[in-house]
Formats: structure tokens, sequence, C-alpha cells
């Protein structure tokens, strides 16, 4: 016993010096054979691409802390009364608050607009003001004279640069474009501080300034803090982790695959090193350290290039989010977590293959034959249970519950992972038949079903992920979207609806009724296969003799219904009168019972505010049916029993212009000078989001990266086939078998993998969309067709790129 | 080898006696081919004979006599080289006819027959491979010598081997002492 | 002398039922210090089998083997791994070397994997280049050595350390005879320097140089040789040589 006393290290690992070794010799293997290790590199570095990239978006994408507060902790807002009470109101925050910023405030009407046109007197370099104001072009105004306008403002106005504006009644030369930089939709003229009578204050201090004490008593302060609790920054955070994680989790399925495959190939090197005395531990340490090294190639490179992709994305994304964004701004902590993850899952990945390596005993090792392939039908069956429990769990989840949302889809991305063998084992079966040259490439293709089957899985993941896009933004498109109205329709009224009076509506005679038609006629003209159709609202001819406040003079006051807010408060919902033509152009096509009074399409409860003070609301029988949620259109609609029953009457009170397509800039331009002209009031979106590029971004996205991990996964396997080729050539094969291989195993992967990317995309969200099936049926061809053109193009491509000669007939492959 | 034209090639250098050439000639051999002087003095007065050497006088051979070669001598050496071996007769060999005559004699396990025989050749071969260990490394002629006699033997082992392989493929009737190898040693050092 | 290499009664048993292949059965044999075993028989006799269970790569499926005295039966994992490091040396016919490391890196891989630190022991192997007359090739890859070159590395490992057990299979195998011989003298040598050394061949050429040669037939030693007669005796008395 005694010559085997350990005279060094007492560890049987020979400690940090046996793990360097062992590192260092595997570097040197993947730096020797890097091109089998490409496919999981570019797996990987795309995944934190996408991740790092897509992460700086979404947590950019949110305003920076408050479009109002700058660096300010508090914001106070209130209007005054008249001018002599501002200017006092004004003075005494000036001298009483040293480092408060003053913000004075007046409105002014645009003809043709709903919303009026804020004058906003403030410094320029304000203590708290850096982040939320800004000069985006020219220079700022200094004399009363002078003023600068957002670009927005601008554009609605139809100003420049060296223009004047007056609306007012000073006129001012614009020597200026502003902006506000944490909101790009906040609209304003800026003029100095002290040339406006102001209609409101808003005070941005920092501390426990005594701000009630300097405001006179009566006026009612608006007051906005700096919000508490866990930021927006840091749930984008969590989202982005959270979803990178799934991503990174079935890239390293992928992963796992190829280091296999790896180990595989080493197995002898690895026999080699256990009978050197390399000890199991250190052999897994062989592997598991290429898959950190992998890793962390892939963190590093994924990192560099998500940045490089996010330079140029933050232009593109200000007006989207509608705030500036300082590209160089990076969310570091956010993309280091990404980075340590990558690496994490690679030497995950890379585990699995490395425990099986170092349990073989070194003899087999040695030996270098392969364990027999595993059989196919067992991962079916795991991918047919996975299918069933992640289908199941997608049409549990509704859409609405996330934790089954997302268990559903792993679940679905796994099945189609273990569906990869059987279905490349099935292809070669079904090509039994076929000229040698197909024949062969998919023989080979299923003798090396693990790689082979891990590239079907990568291609089905790279081509299932832009399938689901498509699906989800048709579907999308057409369910209730955020926003005032859909990019189509163009909305007419004949009263500002955040004017003080909305709901007073104008009379006009039939003349001017029918002028009023034509006009908006014309309008309608311009504009793709319009439909116009007429709004109406309804009014109480007894109301005057209830003594009620009377309306404004020449206009009737149309019925309004509410939404309580507390005990004697109403929030006014604009209420219209029920036509079969704005039923159809909402999309109702159920039935109105005949004992509502009103029907609608939001949720809140609804009453009929009383004539005079004192009185209790009136509760009205409502009646809910599904209609879009655009806020602006006409969704709350007095039908015509309650009309009949309360002696109501109707009036004219604007149209609804639906158009079959969106609205382009000119014709919105067009169509604000008609009602300039008319003293219409128009409302188009306000918000652009194309689903359509999202559509189109997705399948070509997803449709390059599949292609890369086509062209990858191709020239690995034919790489590794190319001692068969060289026998191919010693036997007589010309070009035309070689071409006929590549492309077929190219076309093979490619049908495979857009087969069961979309087979898993559209059953899982079959599942989701179940109750809506006509989503699938509104899905424009040309996504699917793209689809079916893959192989086409991988065959192709691989013929006209395979034809070169074998660099040498008698090369062998590096062990 | 024929010692003749092994002297005839060591006059070719140059003048040599008698001695001498005994001498030179077992250096050459790698000392593993003795010659005593009664052969050396027989073939040189061979040679002289047929006029392929020379002596410096008449004189009897002795010890001090002077040998070189004629231009007749160096053409027979010339010729001599670029001769086949004269080996090129089918063998007679004694292993061959003892392994043929033990396969049709009955209650005889050529198995152990062929193994003894293997055995014996791997143990000279030992020898030889001693032998060229032991050797310097510039000694090439002792090193030539040996190499010849290890394949040589080589060749023996090898004839065994496939012999061993045939005589197990052959039908049960046809040998009958074909037996399969019995164990007939452990081998404890 | 000691022994280093003790098998006893060790039999080796592949697969089952039908498939069942007997390996080697009830083999003893002893390797003492210094001493230089050929295992020779045609190939599938069992003696790859020999090497790899005599180098713990394998267990026995009974029987026992020493190394140093110490029975190899019931030593866990790491510290057969661990046995293979410092007191085993093993040189393969072809795939001796690891790809990737150079010459230097390989032959002192051994003493890395036992903890000594990279600095010294690329000392180490160094001096073991000179030895082998590898010196200029220290930072060579496998690839870019000949064969012989490889071989002689691989000699190398096996013999970096305190290394008492040398086994070889095939050493000399996809070498030509010269080159085979260069090996075979490195393996002498490092007998001569008391290590013990078992060589698995079916090259009488290569068995030659052993100092007792085993014959191997199905798993069964069937005969062996005693050791080598000195070289006085070949040199025959009569004036012919052997024909």
């Amino acid at each position: 016993m005694t010559a085997l006393r350990t005279p060094r290290s007492r560890r049987a690992d020979g400690g940090l010096p046996a793990r360097r070794a062992v590192v260092r010799w595997s570097w040197r293997l993947l730096r020797r054979d890097w091109r089998s290790q490409i496919l999981v590199t570019m797996l990987l570095t795309t995944a934190v691409t996408l991740a790092v990239c897509g992460g700086t978006a979404l947590y950019n994408a949110p305003p920076p802390g408050s479009a109002h507060l700058g660096t300010a902790e508090h914001r106070v807002k209130f209007t005054v009364p008249d001018a002599a009470t501002a200017t006092a109101a004004v003075t005494a925050l000036h001298s009483g608050m040293k480092t408060a910023d003053v913000i004075e405030q007046a409105f002014a009407s645009a003809p043709g607009y709903a919303t009026p046109i804020e004058y906003r007197a403030q410094n320029l370099r304000g203590f708290h003001t850096g982040p939320i104001l800004s000069i985006h072009r020219g220079r700022a105004p200094s004399g009363p004279s002078e003023a600068a306008v957002t670009d927005g403002t601008a554009e609605l106005l139809g100003l420049r640069l060296g223009g004047t504006i007056g609306l007012d009644g000073t006129s001012r030369t614009i020597i200026g474009i502003a902006e506000n930089p944490a909101d790009l939709g906040d609209e304003f003229v800026l003029v100095p501080p002290g040339t406006i009578t102001p209609q409101a204050v808003s005070v941005l201090y920092s501390g426990d300034d005594e701000i009630r004490r300097l405001i006179p008593a009566g006026i009612s302060l608006d007051r906005e803090d700096l919000p508490t609790g866990p930021s927006e920054k840091a749930v984008v955070t969590t989202l982005v982790l959270g979803a990178a994680t799934i991503l990174l989790l079935l890239v390293s399925f992928v992963a796992a695959a190829g280091f296999a495959v790896l180990a595989q190939r080493r197995l002898v090197q690895l026999g080699m090193f256990g009978a050197i005395g390399g000890t199991s531990r250190q052999i897994r340490l062989v592997v598991s350290a290429n898959g950190l090294l992998v890793g962390g190639l892939a963190a590093l490179l994924g990192t560099v290039a998500g940045v490089a992709l996010w330079l140029p994305l933050a232009p593109v994304m200000e007006p989207r989010v509608h705030h500036r964004i300082d590209p160089l701004a990076l969310p570091w902590p956010l993309i280091a977590m990404l980075a340590a993850l990558t690496v994490f899952m690679a030497a995950v990945a890379a585990w699995w293959p490395a425990r099986a390596v170092s349990r073989l005993p070194v003899a087999t090792a040695l030996s270098g034959r392969p364990p027999a392939p595993r059989p196919a039908h067992r991962p079916a069956l795991l991918s047919a249970g996975l299918l069933t429990a992640g289908i199941g769990c997608l049409a549990l989840g509704q859409k609405t519950d996330p934790t089954l949302v997302i268990t559903g889809t792993v679940a679905t991305a796994l099945a189609i992972m273990f569906a990869a063998p059987l279905a490349v084992s099935a292809l070669a079966a079904a090509g039994r038949s076929t000229p040698i040259g197909m024949r062969l490439a998919l023989r080979d293709l299923s003798r090396h079903r693990a790689r082979s089957a891990a590239a079907v899985a990568a291609i089905s993941l790279a081509l299932g992920i832009p399938v689901a896009t498509v699906i989800i933004a048709t579907g999308a498109q057409t369910t209730p979207a955020t926003g005032n109205l859909d990019a189509r329709q163009l909305l007419v009224r004949f009263t500002e609806p955040d004017g003080p009076h909305p709901q007073d509506i104008p009379r006009h005679t039939s003349q001017e009724l029918t002028a009023l038609t034509d006009r908006v006629n014309l309008m309608a003209g311009d504009l793709p296969e319009a439909t116009l159709i007429p709004l109406t609202m309804a009014y109480d001819p007894a109301a005057e003799r209830l003594g009620r406040e009377a309306p404004a003079a020449g206009t009737q006051r149309a019925i309004t219904l509410g939404v309580p807010q507390g005990s004697d408060q109403t929030r006014d919902v604009p209420t219209y009168v029920v036509s079969p033509g704005l039923l159809a152009a909402l999309g109702v096509r159920t039935v109105v019972p005949p004992t509502a009074d009103v029907i609608t399409g939001g949720h809140g409860k609804l009453v009929l505010p009383p004539y005079s003070r004192g009185k209790d609301f009136e509760e009205v029988a409502t009646a809910r049916v599904p209609m879009p949620a655009y806020t602006s259109l006409p969704t709350t609609l007095l039908t015509a029993n309650t009309l009949e029953r309360r002696r109501w009457r109707t009036l004219p009170a604007g149209w609804l212009i639906s158009a079959k397509k969106p609205l382009t800039g000119p014709q919105i331009a067009e169509a604000r000078k008609i009602a300039a002209d008319t003293g219409l009031n128009i409302e188009v979106r306000d918000s652009q989001q194309s689903l359509g590029s999202v559509r189109a971004g997705a399948t070509a996205i997803g449709c390059l990266l599949a292609l890369g991990i086509l062209a990858m996964t191709v020239g690995l396997i034919r790489s590794e086939a190319e001692a068969d080729l060289s026998t191919l050539a010693a036997t007589g094969a010309n070009s035309r078998i070689r071409r006929t291989l590549t492309a077929t195993t190219a076309a093979a992967l490619a049908l495979l993998g857009a087969t069961l990317g979309t087979l898993g995309a559209t059953l899982a969200l079959g599942a989701v969309y179940r109750q809506d099936l006509g989503v699938f049926t509104r899905i424009s061809p040309a996504y699917p067709m793209t689809l079916l053109t893959l192989p086409l193009l991988a065959y192709t491509t691989a013929w006209l790129l395979a034809g070169r000669e074998p660099p040498t007939l008698t090369r062998r492959l590096s062990d | 080898m024929s010692v003749r034209h092994a002297l005839l090639a060591l006059l070719s250098e140059g003048p040599k006696y008698g001695l001498q050439l005994r001498q030179e000639f077992e250096a050459r051999t790698g000392e593993v081919w003795p010659l005593n002087v009664g052969q050396v003095y027989t073939t040189v007065q061979r040679l002289e004979r047929d006029g392929l050497v020379e002596s410096d006088d008449g004189e009897a051979p002795g010890p001090q006599k002077t040998y070189q070669i004629t231009d007749k001598g160096s053409a027979e050496l010339t010729a001599w080289l670029t001769t086949p071996p004269a080996d090129s007769a089918p063998p007679r060999d004694e292993l061959l006819i003892k392994v043929l005559v033990a396969v049709r004699l009955p209650g005889v396990d050529v198995g152990s027959i062929v193994q003894a025989h293997r055995r014996q050749l791997i143990q000279t071969m030992s020898g030889y491979a001693r032998l060229k260990e032991n050797a310097a490394e510039d000694d090439f002629e002792l090193l030539l010598v040996v190499d010849a006699e290890l394949f040589r033997l080589e060749a023996s082992v090898r004839w065994l081997d496939v012999a061993e392989a045939r005589i197990r493929d052959l039908p049960p009737a046809t040998a009958t002492a074909a037996a399969p190898v019995r164990r007939t040693a452990r081998s404890a050092g | 002398m000691t022994a280093i290499l003790e098998l006893r009664d060790v039999t080796k048993v592949y697969g089952s039922g039908a498939s069942e292949v007997r390996a080697l059965v009830g083999l003893d044999l002893i390797v003492r210090a210094g001493e230089m075993v050929a295992v020779m028989g045609p190939s599938g006799s069992g003696k790859s089998t020999l090497l790899t269970i005599a180098g713990s790569l394998e267990q026995p499926s009974s029987g026992e083997v020493l190394i140093e005295g110490v029975s190899l039966t019931g030593l866990p994992a790491d510290e057969r791994a661990r046995l293979r490091r410092r007191r085993i040396g093993y040189v393969f016919q072809d795939y001796n070397l690891l790809p990737g490391l150079t010459a230097s890196e390989n032959i002192s891989l051994p003493l890395e994997l036992d903890g000594m630190k990279a600095r010294k022991a690329s000392a180490v192997a160094r001096q073991v280049l000179e030895e082998m007359d590898l010196a200029d090739r220290a930072g060579s890859f496998p690839d870019e050595l000949s064969g012989g070159q490889r071989q002689r590395v691989a000699i190398g490992r096996a013999l970096i350390g305190d290394r008492r057990l040398l086994l070889a299979d095939e050493p000399s195998g996809a070498l030509d005879t010269k080159a085979g011989e260069g090996v075979l003298r490195l393996l002498r040598k490092a007998c001569k320097g008391g290590a013990a050394a078992v060589m698995a061949t079916h090259d009488a050429q290569l068995a030659a140089w052993a100092d007792r040669v085993v014959f191997v037939r199905d798993g069964v030693a069937v005969d062996h040789t005693s050791p080598a007669a000195g070289p006085e005796s070949l040199l025959i008395a009569d004036a012919e040589p052997p024909r």
C-alpha cells in the first residue's frame, strides 16, 4: 500500500492545475474543430442577439420615469380663474420656492381641431425640466414675439421654421422646434415665461415646500408624485429574463444534441484521456468546458451583435414609443444577466452528454464504437404526450393565464423537437425507392439521426416562431385593439369632444345640413371605398321645461349617459342613437333585446344623470354586446325603444366614415382642411401601429434564421460525409450526384423543419383561438406560400453551390 | 554467401596478407561467421589457380604472403554481385517435413508440435534481438546479419501461424491429430 | 525482484447467453520489475483484453489483479484513475496522442492531471523529450509529427513520472521495422530502469525483444518461453552460418 501513497495532492482529481490542463485541452479541441460547433454557437449567438436587442428595446420602450415630472419629485397643477390671480400666484411661487420650475399654460383652439393647442411658458434650463424639454432644431424663443413649436403641432397646423403662429391673438415667429424627449406625443407651443396670460400653472419641485401657502385658497390642486414601488423597468427586466430563459431553454435542447454528437465523435480521444488517468469528473469537465466555452463565445458575440443591432434600431423606435431614446443608455445589468444565462444554459446543455460519456467504461470508449442509435419511437411517444399536454394547457390558458400559456408553449416546442427523429426516419423510409443520390442523402440523415434531428428541431423552432407571430398578428388585427379609432376610420362631429360643452349640439337648418352633408361626402369621396354612416344623438324636448341649466345659444343639449363616479358624480359617455348602418359598421350581429334602453360595448354601469341637482341617477336597462374597443368609436347607443318610450327626439351629430384601407397622411390633411373650412371636428387614429409590418418582418426574420441554420447544418452534415463523397467520386460519381446529395439534404431538412414548425405553431394557436378559427382564413396566402417555397429554395441554392470538387479525394477528416 | 567472393571483395580494396584477410572477414560479417585460417588459405589458393588473384611471389602460402586481385577477379566479383542467389530451388525444409508428417500421424497433437517449434524459433529470435540490443549503433555489418537471421526466423514463425490456422480448419476426419490446442503451460514466471 | 503486475486466475466474459464471448479464461501472469513480457497470439486471442484489465481500464469478471501488491478489486474509479496517472503507462498502436495538445503537453498531461503546476510539468516533459531525442519537436502538434515520432512521444508520456508498469498494445504496429525497433529499444531501456513492461503483439520480431513470451490462444495462456539465451550461444562453432 505504501507504493500508492500520494506524493502530491491528496485529491483524486488533481485540483486546480489538473482542471486548468483539462480546460486548456478542451479549448484546443474547440479551436481545432470549430467547424463542427458553428451550428451550436450560431444558434446560441442568435438567441443572445435577439434577447439583448429585444431586451434593450423593451427596456427602453416605457418612458423614462414620468413624462411630466422631469427630475422633480412632485408636480402640482392648478387652473386659475383669471389673469390677475394667475400673475399673483406665479410671482408668489417664483419668490417663495427658489428651486421650483413654474410652468404657465394657456390653451387656444385651432379651427377644425378637437383638442386645443397648449401654449407653454417655461424656462428652457429649468431646475427639473432637463429630461422633459429640449429644443430639437433651431433655438429657444427669447422674446414675446418668438415661439418654438413641437413637430407634431407644426405638422398639425402646417407650420414651419420661420413661419408665424397667432392662435392666442399674439403673432409670434417660429424660431425652433421644441419637444418633450420623455413624451414625443406631448404637443405644445413653447414661449418665454411671462409672455402669455396663463389659464393653468404647473409647479415642479422636490422636497417638502409649503406650496399650499403660496396659492390662493379655493383653488384645487392636481398633484402628481414620483411613483413608488417596482418601476416599470424592473418589470420589463423580469419579463425579458423570463422570455430569454424560455428561448435559451429551447435552443439549449438543440445544443445538447449538438454536444452529444461532438462527444460521440471524440469518444476515442476521451477514452485515451481516461487511459492516461483522467477521472470521470475530468472527462465530464472536458465536454462541459466545451459547452462553457461555446456559451461564453456565443454570449460575447451575441452581446456585440445585439448592441450593434440595437444602435440603428433606437432612432426607428423613438416615434413608436413617443419618447427620445439614448441608444448608449444600455441596460448593462440586464445584458450581463442575459450573457450569464447563456453561459449557464450552454453548460447545462453540455452537461448531459458529458455525463453520458463519463459513465462509459474506458475500454468501450477506446473502441470508439458508438452506442446503437436509440429507436425513434420513444421520443415520438414523448412528443405526442408533450403535444397533448401543451395544447391542453394552451386551450385552458385562454390567452389570459400566463403560467398555462408559457407551460403550453414550452411543451409544444419540446414536442416539435422530440418529433424530429421520427420525421427524419419517416422521410428516409419514404425515399427508399428514389434515385441513388437522393436515397443516399436521406439515408445519411436517418443514420446520423442525433445530428439531423437536432437540425430539424432548430429549423422547426426558427420557423415556428414566425408562424405563430403571423397568426397572432392576424388575430390581433381584428380583435379589439387599443387606441381611439381604427386606422381606416374617420369620425366627423359638430362639436369638440374635449371642449367645454361637448353635448351641446349646434342646431342646423335643413339647408345648412344639406351643405354640410355635401362637404362630408366630398371628404369621403377622397378616401378609398369609404362608407358614410350618419350619427345621430337624442334630446329631450321637455328638458328645458324641467328647469335644467340652459344649453348654449343655438345648440341643443344631447342626452348623455354617464358612468357613476362616487356618490353624485358621473363621467359622461358620448351617447348616440342606434342605427342599422352603425351596428353593421361595428360588426354587431346579435339581436338587440326589445326591452333594452341602451346597448353598449363598454363595461361600466350606465346611468341617466338627473336633470336637476339633488335627484338620483336613473338606472337604464343595458344590453352588452361585443364591439371594438376603440375609445372614440360610438359604442353606447340608445335604442329606438327607449326613444319612443321617453318621447325623445333625434338630431344629427356627425358621421362615421369607414374606408377599406388605412388613411394616409395626405388624405387626413385634406379631410382636415375641409373640416376647418366648414367648422366641423374630425378625429382619426392618433397612433399608427402597423401589424402588417410585424407579420412581414417576423416571416422574413424567421425564414432568414431558418435558412442560416439550414445552411450551417447542411454544410456540417455534408462535410462530415466527405469521406463517403470521396469513395463515391472514386467509384465514378460525377458532380451531378454531389449536387443531388447536398441539395436533397438541404431540401429534406427545410421540408421537415417547415412542416413541423408550421404544424406545431398551427396546432398550438388553433387551441388558443379555438373559438375564433376564422383567424386562419384571414391569413394572407403569401405566408404559407413563402414557407412552401423554402424547401425549393434550399434545393436550388444547394444544387448551385455544391458542384465543387471536394478539395482532395484522399483527405480524411481529422479524428 | 560464398567465402570465395567475400575474399575477392576484401582484396578489391587493395593487396592484403592472408591473416589480415581472415580478421577483416570476421569483422565484416559481424563476427557471427568464424573462419579458420586453413579455410582462408585453401580458398585463396583456388582463387590464384583460377587466375582471379595473384601473389607477389611464388613462395609457399604463409601469414606474410600478400595477395592482390586481378582484372579477371574484379570482373568475376562484379558478375557475382548481380547474380541472383542460388537458393531458388523448392525448399526441402525440415520443419515443413516434420509438420507434414505430424498431421498424418495418429495420436500426435499437431498443435503442440507447432507450438514447440514456434517457441524454439522465438527463443532463438530473442537471442538475436538481444544481440541487436547490445550492438553498437554503427556496427551495421552485425545489424544486417542479425536482421537477415531475424527475418528468416520470422518467416518460419509466420509459416507456422498459417499452418496452424489451416490445420484448424481441416475437417476432423482428415486431421485426427489436429485437436484444439490444449493448455500446456501456465506462465507463472 | 518485486512483482509489479500480478494476474490471478483472471477471467473476462463479454455479453451473455448466445452472444457470450470468453475473452480470457483463468489467466495467471506475474511480471516483475525490470522484466519485459510479450503476450503473443493471433487477433481475437484475448491479448488486448489482458492489457485493458491489467491497466485497470476494465474489471475482470472473476479473478484478481494486483499492481505493486495492491488489489484492484473494489478500488473506486477515481483511485484507479490515479493509479493510471502515477503508475501505469499506456502505449497503443494508433491514436496515441491527444490532438490539440503539443508533444510536450501530451507528455506532461499525466503530471498535470495529478496536480503538478503546468510550468514544472512542462520542464519534466522537456527532459523526457530530450531523452527521446525529440527536444526540437516539443511544440509540435501530433498531426505534425511522423508516425515514429508520435510513438516516441507516446512512450515518453507512458514513462513520465514514477511509472512502474508499461502496457503496450502493438506499439510499433503502424511503423516500419526501423522505427519500430526504436520504439522497442525505448521500452527495453525503461525496463532496465526498473519498470515492468507487458506488450501485446502478434509479431514475432517484436515479441523477440521481450525477456519472456507468453503465448495466448482463445483467452488461455498455452505456452511461454524461458528467459532469452545469451548471444554467445548463437555463435555456432562450425564454419557455416545457420541456413
